[in-house]
């Protein structure tokens, strides 16, 4: 009897140990997916939406910046290649790329972009893509995930004119 | 009992017991984890592996939890704190002086948050302050009141919440920061009073 109970108890053990594994590798795919299907479900794909100043009232996404403008952009490489156009203003500006398990696989910043507009060409792993011309040419690990813009905002009185740098950025299909 | 009931009344019960657990614990020890494996400075805590594709699946699923879509280090440094510099959960019903000098970044700012991880509900919409909207003291000292009562200048409002939490954002933190976060000079946290 003693013999069954020991047994039972390591088996017990390793499908708790197998199992809490599955949940935490679940965990970034379910919030990544609940974020781009949920709290942004009604966002067209591959299309820039450019967010206002964040507030106590937006729940999109746990512990937001107060001091940036963001703008994102729901990208899906799945059928085509996407190309990105972005303004740089001289202050502080990232564009920053996160797979459909959370990570930050690309970015690059004001200091970086290596022109201005700045243009990246995301494609997808694996996939053939056309020519690159001016834009640099970012990997894609996953068919779909998210695409962050950040821009620090100096002081309230520039943002009428940061505003309109950050509507600068656009995004669409090779 | 016959061996074959018993070895599968032994695997029905390791099968039910085992996912039990294995749900239940999944939570709790993504948040034991990630603990563990910060990098301590003070009340500020951080993981240099955030954002990166080298983070584990632990610190990978802590951070989708509590900080998606942050940046990797090279790109900005993210420090939190849930407790005063005497090692006291930060609440909202006590007021705080956060004094600081000039850190080790392009620029820097202090954002404070509520129990659900969202910023606080103020009618002045005042939820951060950074390096450069921050009125310095005459000895070149950054000091942030942190506080549900107004104050004139460098006031972080805590509203009423129960429990507060705050995040340190620097970005493009310098080699040194890089280098060795848990020796780096960081906000000092001091309850000044409380209700």
């Amino acid at each position: 009897m003693k013999k069954w109970i020991g047994w039972t108890a390591l088996a017990t053990i390793l499908v708790a140990v197998v199992t809490n594994f599955i949940m935490v590798m679940a965990i970034p795919y379910d919030i990544m997916d609940e974020t781009m299907n949920k709290k942004f479900g009604a966002l067209p794909r591959n299309m820039v939406f450019h967010g206002q100043l964040k507030t106590a009232e937006d729940r999109s996404v746990v512990r937001p910046s107060p001091d940036l403008l963001y703008s994102i952009l729901l990208y899906d490489v799945s059928k085509n290649p996407i190309r990105i156009t972005a303004k740089v203003p001289e202050s502080y500006w990232s564009v920053s790329f996160f797979a459909s398990n959370s990570d930050n696989f690309f970015v690059i910043n004001n200091q970086q972009a290596e022109s201005n507009p700045v243009e990246l060409l995301l494609v997808g792993k694996d996939k053939p893509h056309p020519d690159a011309g001016n834009a640099r040419v970012v990997v894609a690990p996953s068919e779909r995930g998210i695409v962050l813009f950040r821009l620090f905002i100096t002081d309230v009185q520039a943002l009428p004119e940061l505003a309109k740098i950050q509507k600068q950025a656009f995004c669409k299909e090779d | 009992m016959a061996k074959p009931i018993k070895f599968l009344i032994a695997a029905v019960v390791a099968l039910v017991l085992g996912v039990g657990i294995g749900y239940v614990t999944a939570s709790p020890l993504v948040d034991l984890i990630f603990v563990s494996k910060a990098v301590k400075n003070g009340p500020w805590m951080t993981n240099l592996d955030i954002g990166s594709q080298q983070a584990g699946p632990y610190l990978r699923a802590a951070i989708a939890r509590h900080g998606l879509l942050a940046l990797t280090k090279s790109e900005a440094v993210y420090f939190s704190a849930y407790s005063d510099s005497d090692g006291q959960p930060l609440r909202g019903s006590c007021d705080y002086a956060i004094e600081c000098e000039d850190m080790d970044a392009e620029w820097w700012s202090i954002t404070v948050y509520g129990k659900d991880n969202f910023l606080i509900p103020n009618p002045q919409n005042i939820y951060s302050c950074n390096g450069n909207s921050l009125v310095r003291d005459a000895d070149g000292m950054f000091r942030i009141h942190l506080s549900a009562t107004p104050k004139e200048v460098n006031w972080l409002p805590s509203g009423n919440e129960e429990s507060l939490s705050l995040t340190l954002r620097l970005y493009k933190a310098g080699n040194a920061l890089l280098n060795d976060p848990a020796a780096a000079q960081l906000p000092r946290i001091t309850k000044v009073k409380c209700q």
